[in-house]
């Protein structure tokens, strides 16, 4: 729009420009026209002329004619009070073109040479015509003025039109970008909306990739499982044998088939966990702890322990549902170990957490374990089987979902976990 | 006691029935899911250890098919898998405790025993009658305080007549659950069993702790005391 205002602004100026030249060359021959020799061989120029600007005082039109050394032959009325500060440079039968200008004013001129034959010779005349720019230039704002006012206005118009178009044509991406932020917030499986069929093959092909990387976690999972179950019965097998040996390093070869069982559970889990995709969806919590809870309850029967669940149903945290069942598992399972009659689970929606309390009336956990809890990496196989892992597991289901735990002391009086994910 | 292992892998069947069998029960064992449901369907078993990999049929299918048609013996899962989401699904399914694959015998063991007796509604290893007490961890009976000789089948009858108190029992009943299912059962056998506990148990027959009742079998007769720590019964 700019390019073609600047184009059309310099299209106006040369054509208003070439205008002036020619009205100023049609002075010329019309001054040439009335210019003629007296008796005395003096060329002579009536005083009136034809045209009406030349002969009013502080006009826009100024004209004289000189001789070939400055003398002035004729000027007309309009030069009276104006002094025009004319070029002196010529050419015998062309016009010459200047800008020029006083202080205060602009002008366009032209010098014109005519050689008149005489007796004595030959005598040249200059005529001078210079017309104020203030004319040209006047035409030049209004229509300045006129081109970018409109263009500015159709560019206004345009922008408009654009954006509506573009919003319009931008609505089905739009809304195929809400839906993807539905997924990564885990509220919907795939693209699953109505999009126009220029969309359907990228739709399409989201919702595969989004479907083959589901099953491709499911396949490794199963792997991992197999893998386990296979590698673990072998184990229970060997330390069934072993037990029922008498040799002396029966000690020895059952701590190193806990060692093994312990290396092997653990990487498989944290190898489970490892390969979690990003878009998992969000779990709701309550049904996965009242789950472990009533599990939990029917395994330590023995204990009656009572339970004071307070998690608000509304709560989902975007954690696979295996990594969630890993982490309140642990965390429940240590709770109902310690704990002699009560223990208290209970969650709160934070403004982009949730914070999840649980708390026993154990003998609670003391500042060394705590500080060896906390402590991220630590290799499985130093920790005491059943125990550490299940710690470990937590850290690194916590790590993965950028949570956080805190151990503190519960006013129950045993342990309290404080989880933030 | 008699008990069901349903374990595919047949190495390890074996060592828990040797193992099992040596610490006092009466163990039957299955290969594949088919098998162990058909038989925790036919037999009186007391408690089955449930391996969840099985072939044929899954043990949470297992499981779940016992429970749908009331079977209520207790039921310890044994797992590979160790993943909180497989326990808490064999849990539901109607399984009472699970251990993860590798456990010691020990722990496989202590778990075994706590959950007969919690389905017999004891909470304590020990249980008391006056002066009869039964230790069920160490599988010794001590009257006075003075402990008895017992054979393994003369333990076992009193185990199973302890754990369901006030229940007559038939010689049936408990031939089943002492025995495996393919033992050459003799059910005068139990006469003798029973003769011969009573001479132990109550030597001047002041306590008459098992009851005849004729043409339907025995009961246990006596309270067991600190009954104040005796958990509702399952």
């Amino acid at each position: 729009m700019t390019m073609t205002g600047l184009v059309l602004d310099k299209g106006f100026r040369n054509n208003v420009k070439q205008a002036q030249r020619e009205n100023l060359r049609t002075q010329i021959y019309a001054l040439l026209a009335t210019a003629e020799l007296d008796d005395a061989e003096y060329l002579k120029l009536p005083q009136q002329n034809m045209e009406p600007r030349l002969n009013i005082s502080e006009s826009t039109l100024h004209a004289r004619v000189i001789t070939a050394n400055n003398k002035i032959v004729w000027q007309s009325e309009s030069m009276l009070n104006t002094k025009i500060p004319f070029t002196d440079n010529y050419k015998v039968g062309e016009f010459s073109f200047f800008d020029i200008s006083t202080n205060e004013k602009s002008f366009t001129s032209v010098n014109f040479a005519a050689v008149w034959l005489t007796v004595e010779g030959e005598d040249t005349y200059i005529f001078q015509v210079a017309e104020n720019k203030n004319v040209f230039d006047s035409q030049i704002y209004l229509f300045r003025k006129n081109l970018w006012g409109w263009l500015a206005g159709v560019s206004f118009i345009l922008i408009v039109i654009q954006t509506l178009i573009l919003r319009w044509g931008l609505k089905p991406l739009r809304h195929v970008a809400e839906d993807l932020i539905k997924i990564e917030k885990g509220k919907e499986k795939n693209l699953s909306g109505e999009y126009p069929k220029e969309l359907t093959p990228l739709t399409n092909n989201l919702n595969q990739l989004l479907n083959s990387s589901q099953q491709q976690l499911t396949r490794y999972r199963d792997a991992l499982g197999n893998m386990a179950h296979s590698l673990k019965t072998p184990i229970a097998v060997l330390q069934g044998i072993i037990n029922t040996t008498s040799s002396k390093d029966k000690n020895v070869a059952l701590e190193q088939l806990g060692t093994i069982n312990n290396i092997v559970e653990y990487q498989l889990q944290r190898a489970a966990t490892v390969g979690r995709l990003q878009l998992s969806e969000a779990t709701a919590l309550q049904p996965v702890i009242q789950k472990i809870i009533n599990t939990l309850q029917k395994v330590h029967k023995d204990k009656n322990i009572d339970i004071k669940l307070d998690t608000p149903s509304n709560i989902a945290i975007k954690v696979d549902q295996g990594d969630l069942y890993e982490l309140f598992g642990n965390l429940l399972e240590n709770a109902f170990k310690w704990s002699n009659k009560k223990v208290s689970i209970t969650a709160q929606q934070l403004s982009e957490k949730v914070q999840i309390i649980i708390e026993d009336d154990g003998p609670g956990i003391n500042e060394n374990e705590k500080n060896r809890i906390l402590l991220r990496g630590q290799r499985a196989d130093q920790d005491t089987p059943g125990h550490g892992l299940g710690l470990a597991m937590v850290n690194d289901i916590l790590l993965l979902y950028r949570g956080e735990i805190a151990i503190k002391d519960s006013e129950m009086g045993g342990a309290k976990i404080v989880i933030k994910i | 006691m008699r008990l069901l292992i349903i374990e595919d892998e047949p190495n390890l069947r074996e060592q828990l029935q040797q193992y099992l069998q040596k610490q006092g029960y009466a163990v039957d064992v299955a290969e594949d899911g088919e098998a162990g449901f058909f038989m925790g369907r036919e037999y009186p078993f007391d408690m089955a250890i449930v391996d969840l990999g099985l072939p044929k049929l899954s043990g949470i299918e297992v499981i779940q098919k016992w429970r749908d048609i009331d079977i209520t013996f207790p039921i310890l899962i044994l797992t590979a898998r160790g993943k909180w989401e497989d326990k808490v699904e064999g849990l539901e399914a109607g399984a009472d405790d699970y251990l993860v694959k590798p456990f010691h015998n020990e722990e496989l063991l202590a778990r075994t025993r706590a959950l007969l007796r919690r389905s017999a509604g004891i909470s304590q290893p020990t249980i008391k009658f006056n002066s009869i007490s039964i230790n069920t961890s160490q599988q010794s009976v001590t009257v006075a305080d003075s402990e008895l000789e017992l054979t393994a089948y003369e333990y076992k009858v009193i185990e199973y007549l302890v754990m369901n108190p006030d229940k007559v029992i038939s010689k049936t009943e408990l031939t089943e659950h002492i025995y495996e299912q393919d033992f050459d059962r003799d059910s005068n056998v139990i006469e003798v069993f029973v003769g011969r506990l009573r001479k132990k148990l109550d030597p001047n027959g002041s306590l008459k702790p098992i009851e005849t009742l004729r043409g339907r079998g025995y009961r246990w007769n006596l309270k067991q005391i600190n009954s104040d720590e005796v958990t509702g019964t399952s």
